[in-house]
């Protein structure tokens, strides 16, 4: 059951990178966010969805690991991609982040 | 001059269309064959119960040798193998092949209960092996011609992914935006979503598919370098592939193979493997070779280890370890993620889930390229009559090709059981039922043919549970593991990826009725509004 780890380390992670891209951000924020908060949200999703590749190679490992996390990778997005199109306000609460003041 | 982007937009569109419905018959018959083994049992619901391996396989291998030697006394080659938990036959079954009193070939096939005695006869069907296979054999062409056309369908696959990437301006953006009802854009949004996000798969399935049909493309090669004569394959499988050439038997007979021996030497050679497969070449003979194999499915790596004894004296002749240690270990490596043997349940419902997505990128894909060639086509009337015979096409190869496969599924059930030819029936009415759904969307307009195609798939899906229930003990009902009780977790799949399937083309036609509905609003209102009756 180790990939449900590293599938809920995907979810936020996949919604970070989302959030960090100027039409998500209108989509669910209804604005643009500042460019700190952006590329906040970036690094954390890369590396949110990094642990969630390293962590299957660990607990699978590291070739039937790379075929676990492309599995996770692609469940995750679909309820990702889910989300944004059907809720997409409801994508915020995937990744929590302060908010920043407009630059 | 074109960009580089631009030519390969040409190139996807062009590579994706040429072989678009050949790839999708390939892909959505190939993701069944992710369930073979579980297909299998389906369609052969009067199956005694799987024989369970545990620490008894030496016994249940020694108890098979013999049978076999009573069958076939004078067999050149035996074979016994062990069930495990998705083996093609759920008993123990024996393969002995050898020459009768007038030099002609002859086999016997046995399958067997763990008490030696012959498991019930079950039903002639194809099953879901020959489901699988028409994915690169196309059943009614010859094989290599059929392994060509996929090889080549996989190679122009492999130049439209490629292409598709590098056309693809903003890839990672473009990958989480779905714009729903917003026509042609939904199209291209559902086709790239799909696409990227199954990405790896796909590079993965196409690849590794050229490299399983690569030997009947350099078929040339090996004429050119052996010659073309009886003994060619004799000759190329055991220079190339290491597989020792037959021996005649001399007549000098040796014990019996005290298999608690051989499988012993196996387990101290590889102690995480399983002994599932046994072969020996002139059994009972001073020359016979006995070979131990493990079970291809317990790793990623396709190959099943082996250690290969001298059978008159045990001693260890060769051993093969399932390890990626040159080129052929790469290919082994991509052969078995593109089966997925070593899958287990959560995995191997991925990569059927992969496969779908494959198809539904290569049908997104389609009619994608139907829905932009008629803006461009718009006053060519030749060319948009055309376009109109290729869209109603796309409904009978797409959506047709689903109500076949859940034809194949009624034959199973339907077909009475003498029927001459059975197993070849069930084929043949998948073929049938698909060219009458063919022939069916070239008298509909699109929409209609979507709409009713899509609507009768999921009819068809939903109701193969119920057909189950009725045609055999083996239903829903029966197979759901519930507390106190066990069930059949495999038939139970079944019927229930049967249902999944069923609502999800429900899903699908429900949209395209939905967009009828709103097009036909439109249209009225079009008609009966005072602007445009001016």
């Amino acid at each position: 059951m180790s990939w449900i780890l590293a599938f809920l380390f995907a979810i936020p992670g996949f919604a970070g990178i989302c959030l960090s891209m100027l039409k998500h951000q209108r989509k669910v924020f209804g604005r643009v966010l500042p460019e700190k908060q952006s590329r906040l949200y970036l690094r954390l999703g890369f590396g949110l969805v990094s642990a969630s590749i390293l962590w299957t190679m660990i607990a699978y490992g590291w070739s039937r690991g790379l075929v676990v996390s492309c599995g996770v990778a692609m469940l995750a997005s679909v309820f990702v991609i889910l989300l944004l199109t059907l809720c997409p306000t409801m994508t915020r609460f995937l990744i929590f982040l302060p908010r920043h003041k407009a630059e | 001059m074109e960009t580089l982007r631009q030519s390969m937009s040409w190139m996807h569109t062009w590579t994706g269309l040429l072989f678009g419905w050949v790839l999708y018959f390939m892909f959505v018959t190939g993701s069944a064959g992710y369930y073979d083994a579980e297909l299998d049992r389906w369609m052969k619901p009067e199956a005694a119960a799987p024989v369970e391996v545990g620490d008894d396989s030496v016994e249940l291998l020694e108890m098979a040798l013999g049978r076999a030697a009573e069958e076939m006394p004078t067999a050149t080659q035996l074979s016994v193998t062990l069930p495990y938990e998705r083996s093609f036959s759920p008993q123990v079954r024996v393969f002995a092949s050898g020459e009768n009193e007038n030099g002609e070939r002859i086999s016997k096939d046995l399958e067997l209960l763990a008490d030696g005695s012959d498991a019930p006869k079950v039903r002639e069907t194809s099953g879901g092996q020959a489901l699988y296979r028409l994915h690169w054999t196309f059943h009614y062409i010859p094989r290599v011609l059929g392994e060509y056309l996929a090889g080549l369908a996989a190679v122009f696959m492999f130049a439209a992914i490629i292409s598709g990437i590098i056309t693809h301006k903003k890839i990672f953006a473009d990958f989480f935006t779905l714009r729903l009802g917003k026509g042609q854009r939904t199209w291209l949004d559902s086709h790239n979503v799909i696409s990227v996000m199954t990405l790896p798969f796909q590079i993965m399935i196409t690849f590794s598919g050229i490299l399983l049909v690569v030997t009947t493309f350099f078929l040339p090669i090996f004429v050119a370098q052996y010659g073309y004569d009886e003994n060619t394959t004799e000759t190329v499988t055991s220079e190339v592939f290491g597989v020792r050439p037959p021996v005649e038997r001399i007549g000098e007979p040796i014990e019996p193979l005290n298999m608690g021996v051989l499988t012993a030497e196996f387990q101290t050679q590889f102690p995480d493997e399983r002994v599932s497969f046994i072969q020996v070449t002139n059994p009972g003979d001073i020359t016979s070779v006995a070979r131990v194999y493990g079970n291809i499915s317990d790793g990623i790596v396709r190959v099943s280890p082996y250690v290969e004894f001298e059978a008159a004296t045990g001693e260890v002749l060769s051993v093969k370890p399932r390890t990626v240690t040159n080129s052929d270990g790469v290919i082994n490596v991509l052969e078995g993620l593109h089966e997925g043997l070593f899958a287990g349940p959560i995995l191997r419902v991925l990569f059927f889930v992969s496969g779908l997505m494959g198809a539904g990128m290569i049908a997104t894909g389609l009619v994608l390229w139907t829905k932009k060639r008629r803006q461009k086509l718009r006053g060519n009337a030749q060319a948009e009559r055309n376009l109109i015979i290729i869209e109603r096409l796309n409904v009978g190869m797409v959506a047709g090709l689903s109500i076949g496969i859940a034809g194949y599924f009624y034959a199973n059930r339907l077909l009475p059981l003498d029927t001459l030819g059975r197993a070849d029936w069930e084929l043949h009415i998948l073929f049938l039922t698909w060219l009458f759904f063919i022939l069916h969307s070239l008298v509909r307009s699109p929409r209609n043919g979507w709409i009713e195609q899509l609507w009768l798939a999921a009819l068809a899906f939903a109701l193969l549970p119920i057909l189950n229930a009725i045609t055999t003990d083996l239903h829903l009902g029966n197979t759901l593991p519930l507390p106190g009780r066990d069930g059949n977790l495999m038939m139970a799949g079944v019927d229930l990826w049967f249902l999944i399937i069923g609502m999800g083309f429900a899903g699908a036609a429900r949209i395209a009725s939905r967009k009828q509905q709103g097009s036909q609003s439109k249209n009225q209102t079009a008609v009966t509004s005072p602007v445009a009756a001016e």
